[in-house]
């Protein structure tokens, strides 16, 4: 059996979580250096919750307003944020954080327009209309993803709009820029995949890079009002 | 009008633009209200600070409870001072919450065992001495901490944060202001998005920097079994190590370069495609010190 190193275990983690890795020894010596290396134990482990969290989220979530009309006006009214899709088919590794992005901003933009809607004392409803996006996990991870995935940005995204009022134009013209900075960068680095579409490191730079843009609009949809 | 009289009436006209300069400065003076107060708290109890605009300063003192000195401004409606159990809330209230509409300049002194949160949108935040958990937050105001808190986590979207000194586990952010550390020991996680990171002295168990166009510059030394993760998107990296380092480097790039003054030159990883490696041991190894880059350059360089 060969002996692999920190980067090819790293490298290989989504295959071995997803259960997809061929051929069999490959496998068996990525589990051998997993038991020797505690660094690729905690990856692993980190990936394992990820995806045991993305699992467990609920296969429906029916708010107590309807708020899908405010959201699909602020989709419709909003700036689209830039990243295409249009690639070739993603790899079992890219295809399982776009899922636990997925995931976790369809929760995160439910959570933030259900507020948005409780404070706008919208009417009830009992669940969300057709045209709302995937209620589930897995129909987000491996259904039309890419769509969805952007679909669940732009609704964070719409959120974040309706909160220009409540910034000032500097942190918002910050918030701005540097969203310019990180879909600049996803775009370079999808135009890299397009030729490289199985280099590990493109993926997990991809990986960081929209994890960054996740991070920057939700903590824009927190930030404390200044005007 | 003669020329006499001329200047008698600009002599006047000037005499009066100070006079009315003067009161001016005498009614915002007048409507500052200056602050001191004092709360009981145990020495493991929790400080929470809320101001938009002006100034927090945070000492970490051996005297009992809280000491709040400073000045409100005019716009500041007034300072609450609330406490339940452990904990104390300080927070500057607004006549109407609007950036640069009311700031308030306190000096808090607090027991410095406790706990820390502050929260401002434009205020600066300082701390010094403080040992318990510290949790700070601003949007556009600098945050500076030294001594050596328990935790620290410190993020902003502007403003830059600086710390000293610290230890045990420090988690720093921001979107466009820099991240600027000394003397950090323990672990240390760094992230921004367009500012840049820069990190000087002090021997970390861990570290962590990540941005997507800002410059990483690393300054400081793993400890033995040390590991640290520099990436960026299209920033530079740069790192200074002792040439006496034992560590095991990885180093990436898809379309950066790499300038390695220690070991050996870089690698091609494909004879068509643009990306580099190196990877090398230095004395004795232990330590590993991860470099990655989408198009941002490295250099590793001694000092």
């Amino acid at each position: 059996m060969k002996t692999l190193d920190c980067d090819q275990v790293l490298s290989m983690l989504d295959e071995l979580i997803d259960e997809a890795m061929e051929p069999s020894d490959a496998r068996a010596a990525a589990r051998a250096h997993l038991e020797t290396c505690p660094g690729c134990r905690a990856e692993l482990e980190s990936a394992e919750k990820l995806l045991v969290a993305a699992r467990s989220l609920p296969r429906s979530i029916e708010p107590e307003h309807d708020l899908w009309p405010g959201v699909v006006a602020g989709i419709e009214g909003s700036r689209v944020v830039h990243g295409t899709f249009d690639r070739p088919p993603a790899s079992a590794a890219r295809r399982l954080w776009l899922a636990a992005a997925a995931a976790a901003i369809l929760v995160v933009s439910v959570s933030i327009a259900y507020m948005a809607g409780l404070e706008q004392g919208q009417p009830r409803s009992a669940e969300f209309p057709p045209t709302s996006p995937p209620q589930t996990y897995m129909e987000a991870a491996y259904g039309d993803l890419a769509v969805d995935l952007e679909q669940a940005r732009n609704q964070l995204r719409a959120s974040l709009d309706q909160r220009q009022g409540e910034l000032s134009p500097e942190t918002w013209s910050v918030v701005m820029d540097n969203l310019d900075v990180i879909d600049s960068a996803i775009g370079r680095i999808e135009i890299a995949l397009a030729d490289n579409p199985n280099d590990g490191r493109l993926n997990r730079q991809l990986k960081v890079a929209y994890r960054r843009q996740i991070d920057l609009l939700q903590r824009a949809t927190r930030l404390p009002a200044e005007v | 009008m003669n020329e006499h009289q001329m200047g008698a009436e600009v002599t006047m006209k000037k005499a009066m633009f100070w006079m009315l300069v003067a009161m001016a400065a005498a009614g915002v003076a007048q409507a500052d209200r200056a602050v001191n107060e004092a709360r009981p708290l145990a020495a493991d109890g929790r400080v929470e600070v809320s101001n938009i605009s002006g100034e927090i300063k945070v000492i970490g003192w051996t005297g009992d409870g809280v000491v709040i000195t400073g000045t409100l401004e005019d716009g500041v409606k007034d300072l609450d001072i609330t406490s339940g159990g452990s904990r104390l809330r300080i927070e500057v209230d607004l006549e109407h919450r609007t950036r640069n509409n009311g700031s308030a300049y306190l000096t808090i002194k607090i027991p410095v065992t406790a706990d820390l949160d502050v929260e401002t949108v434009s205020a600066d935040i300082w701390v010094d001495g403080v040992r318990g958990e510290v949790d700070l937050e601003s949007v556009s105001g600098q945050i500076e901490v030294s001594g050596e808190p328990e935790s620290l986590e410190a993020s902003s979207v502007s403003g830059d944060v600086v710390t000293s000194v610290t230890a045990g586990r420090a988690e720093l952010e921001s979107v466009s202001g820099d991240i600027m550390v000394r003397h950090a020991t323990g672990r240390l996680e760094t992230a921004v998005v367009s500012g840049n990171i820069e990190i000087e002295g002090g021997v970390l168990d861990s570290f962590h920097a990540e941005t997507v166009s800002g410059s990483i510059f690393c300054a400081a030394s793993p400890s033995d079994r040390g590991r640290f993760s520099l990436e960026t998107m299209s920033g530079r990296i740069e790192m200074v190590v002792s040439p006496n380092v034992n560590a095991d480097f990885y180093i990436e790039t898809y379309s950066g370069d790499i300038d390695n003054k220690i070991g050996p030159p870089a690698r091609r990883t494909d004879e068509y495609g643009p990306g580099k490696e190196l990877r090398f041991t230095n004395g004795s190894g232990g330590a590993r010190i991860s470099i990655e880059s989408f198009s941002g350059s490295v250099k590793i360089r001694t000092d």
